[in-house]
């Protein structure tokens, strides 16, 4: 299979569902974005915080634990695309943001997960990955997701 | 160097091998190419200004989000070839026939400028 054959054959299979690759890729975004929510919600439930969501316990954990996973699951497809077809780009300030934050964000994502598993760090280092994290997440979608909702289509 | 670093070393590696690989494109499509195409270039900047310059710009100077296409050194069978498949936010087919045609004329006819 040629470098063309696999692009095409990504394109042909999120057509099957969305109406052009850069909505699969907008939806799949927000699908992640989502998802983060989830994860700071719960989060924050773990850190004794929003006492009107259930009590802190396993079953918060385990939300937790999946939401991440499906997120970083759903970023892959847009991963794919964006650069490893599109690429670094900056011809205006939104796709030279969207450039510098995409860049940043499986960086950010490891370290997370780096100091989610390591005990020694200060009890400071994991919300403020997880919120960096988060806030990454956040502004790729504003620059790609949601400029393309508003200003393209807002449809699958 | 403490243990604190090994997460800001190794999120650092991973953003240095994604910057790499955006910078490769390992996938992006080559350049399309088609058959030659002859339009007729006056007809097709009509059909240009009805059906593109809404997003490319009066003329094709560029707008949002069609990227400015005068200058840009596309020949017609390339500009064909896009406008039938689609690019990015750019439906696939947003005109056909002898429309395409001419438009596809007209847009070489700006690029070469």
């Amino acid at each position: 299979m040629t470098l063309a054959d696999v692009n095409e054959t990504y394109t042909d299979l999120v057509t099957t569902v969305f109406s052009s690759t850069i909505a699969a890729k907008a939806w799949f975004a927000t699908a992640a974005v989502a998802l983060a929510v989830v994860q700071v919600t719960t989060a924050a439930r773990i850190y004794g915080r929003l006492d009107f969501l259930p009590e802190r316990g396993s079953a918060v954990a385990v939300v937790h634990r999946w939401s991440g996973r499906l997120a970083f699951l759903c970023t892959l497809p847009v991963f794919f695309h964006c650069v490893t077809i599109l690429g670094w780009q900056t011809p205006d300030a939104r796709v030279a943001a969207h450039s510098v934050f995409g860049t940043f964000v499986y960086g950010v994502f490891a370290a997370k997960v780096l100091v989610v598993r390591d005990r020694s760090l200060p009890g400071w280092a994991l919300p403020a990955a997880g919120l960096t994290l988060a806030s990454t997440l956040g502004l790729l979608w504003a620059t790609s997701a949601l400029w393309y909702f508003l200003n393209v289509r807002f449809g699958f | 160097m403490g243990r604190g670093w090994r997460p800001i070393l190794i999120g650092s590696g991973v953003v240095a091998v994604v910057f790499v690989v955006a910078q490769a494109r390992p996938f992006e499509p080559e350049a399309p190419s088609g058959a030659p195409v002859a339009g007729d270039a006056a007809r097709g900047e009509t059909v240009f200004a009805e059906r593109c310059a809404s997003c490319h710009g009066e003329g094709g100077g560029g707008g949002s989000p069609g990227p400015r296409l005068v200058g840009s050194g596309l020949d017609a069978a390339a500009v064909a070839a896009v406008v039938e498949r689609g690019r990015g936010v750019m439906p696939a087919g947003i005109v056909s026939g002898s429309d395409r045609d001419d438009v596809a004329t007209y847009v070489a006819s700006i690029a070469s400028g």
